[in-house]
């Protein structure tokens, strides 16, 4: 019986990596392309320049790949995975520069002209909620969070750079991420 | 759940969005991967808050690389080679440290080995679902037979179970039935610094020796053909060279 052999794209995210860890033909190119945008996407959010972008989404890649063995699923999903590896590069290269390029709150554009067609498609719903979550926190704390989640900065380095107290600085990160937590854990058709 | 470590859940619980977003660190966040190490009501509270947080980074807007990126990546992979690179691994957070502990090894073996029946597959032009991807194998082992991709690789059988010492997992024996048939394990061996014998209980009770591998760092890997039928393996048991044993795994037809 004739077999037809099935495209390395339609492998799923996770046989891809272990497939890539054992330097397996192919593997590393079509990783590349299955993830170059948006680990490029992020990047360039993060530094706001094309060129350090650049350098960042090449390096985080060639990271994942260096310890693609590593990867655990439960550890999350590949493309989460991916960009928490992006996202440390980026925050290794803007404490370097010590500056923050961008607006944080231009990170999450939360207007729903900013969602793809992939998005809609693959993360549907949940991408869709959680936009909308983010978009019902109050600003200071929707900032709070972005300078958490996305530049890794703690509480205390909030507290200087909004130059308010430390227990104000906590309160916004935890109130905004429970927030988020409620919107995305409570029953469909609940809101 | 209390008193599991130096902080309660209350105290954790109170850290949780920090401990989630992996902004704790010295003396607190000791303490607190101590306490989440026995807890899983406050490592089920911190992965929901880290899930969000994660979530978060899947909003960025993707963009397109500029002309020659996918090249420049490869060219960059290529020369540089998965040895010569020593960036430094990225470290998990700490409700992700508490839940890997020793099932992450097999976790990591197991897609390592799905993958590599897959790979083998889609140049077949078969594929493989071992269904590694959403946990299930909680007993310590699974069995895939009599799928295409098996077959196409001229498999019959493979089998994964975990390898044990008074009841403590510490490691994990995978055995396949193909051409050849081979078994293949990974091990802590803990102090041991002698060689280890494997050897092989077989259906009527009889041992088999199949081998023996030095043991020196503790964590082995080791392998090898058999020339026995496989269904015919009940057990696996690493052996000291003093006699003591060090793991063994049953495993059922």
């Amino acid at each position: 019986m004739a077999h037809h052999r099935p495209a390395v794209e339609a492998l799923a995210d996770e046989v891809l990596l272990s497939g890539l860890a054992l330097d397996e033909p192919g593997m590393d190119l079509a990783f590349v392309q299955r993830f170059q945008r948006r680990v490029f996407g992020l990047a360039v959010s993060l530094v706001g320049d094309a060129a350090a972008a650049e350098d960042i989404a090449q390096e985080a890649l060639l990271r994942a790949w260096r310890h693609a063995s590593t990867y655990d699923p439960r550890r999350g999903s590949v493309p989460t995975w991916l960009l928490t590896i992006t996202r440390n590069v980026a925050i290794d290269f803007l404490r370097l520069r010590r500056a923050l390029p961008t607006d944080p709150e231009a990170l999450l554009d939360i207007s729903d002209q900013a969602m793809g067609p992939d998005d809609a498609a693959v993360a549907g719903d949940m991408a869709h909620r959680l936009r909308l979550a983010v978009a019902g926190l109050p600003f200071d704390q929707r900032r709070a969070l972005v300078l958490a989640t996305f530049y890794g900065q703690t509480a205390e380095a909030i507290s200087a750079s909004e130059q308010i107290p430390l227990g104000t600085a906590k309160t916004r990160i935890r109130a905004g991420i429970q927030k988020l937590r409620a919107a995305m854990t409570e029953p469909e058709g609940a809101r | 759940m209390s008193g599991t470590g130096a902080l309660s859940c209350a105290a954790v619980q109170d850290l949780a969005p920090e401990l989630a977003l992996n902004l704790v660190t010295g003396t607190q966040r000791s303490q607190a991967l101590a306490h989440l190490d026995g807890c899983p009501t406050c490592r089920g509270v911190i992965d929901e808050l880290a899930d969000v947080a994660d979530s978060l980074l899947l909003l960025a807007e993707e963009a397109e690389p500029p002309a020659g990126f996918t090249g420049r990546v490869l060219a960059r992979g290529s020369s540089q080679g998965p040895s010569a690179y020593q960036a430094p691994p990225v470290l998990p957070s700490p409700r992700r440290r508490a839940r890997l502990k020793p099932d992450r090894r097999r976790r990591l073996v197991l897609t390592s080995v799905a993958a590599a029946v897959v790979v083998a597959g889609t140049g077949l032009g078969v594929g493989l679902d071992l269904g590694l991807g959403t946990g299930g194998n909680g007993g310590g082992g699974f069995q895939v037979a009599g799928s295409d991709a098996l077959g196409a690789l001229g498999g019959r059988r493979l089998a994964a179970t975990a390898l044990r010492l008074h009841g403590r997992e510490v490691g994990q024996v995978f055995v396949y039935a193909g051409r050849p048939s081979w078994v293949f394990m990974t091990v802590d061996t803990g102090d041991v610094h002698e060689p280890v014998t494997c050897e092989l209980q077989v259906d009527g009770g009889a041992t088999v020796v199949l081998g023996s591998f030095s043991s020196s760092n503790g964590y082995q890997s080791w392998g090898s053909t058999v020339a026995i039928e496989p269904s015919s393996i009940r057990g696996v048991r690493l052996v000291s060279a003093a006699g003591a044993v060090l793991a063994s795994a049953s495993l059922t037809r």
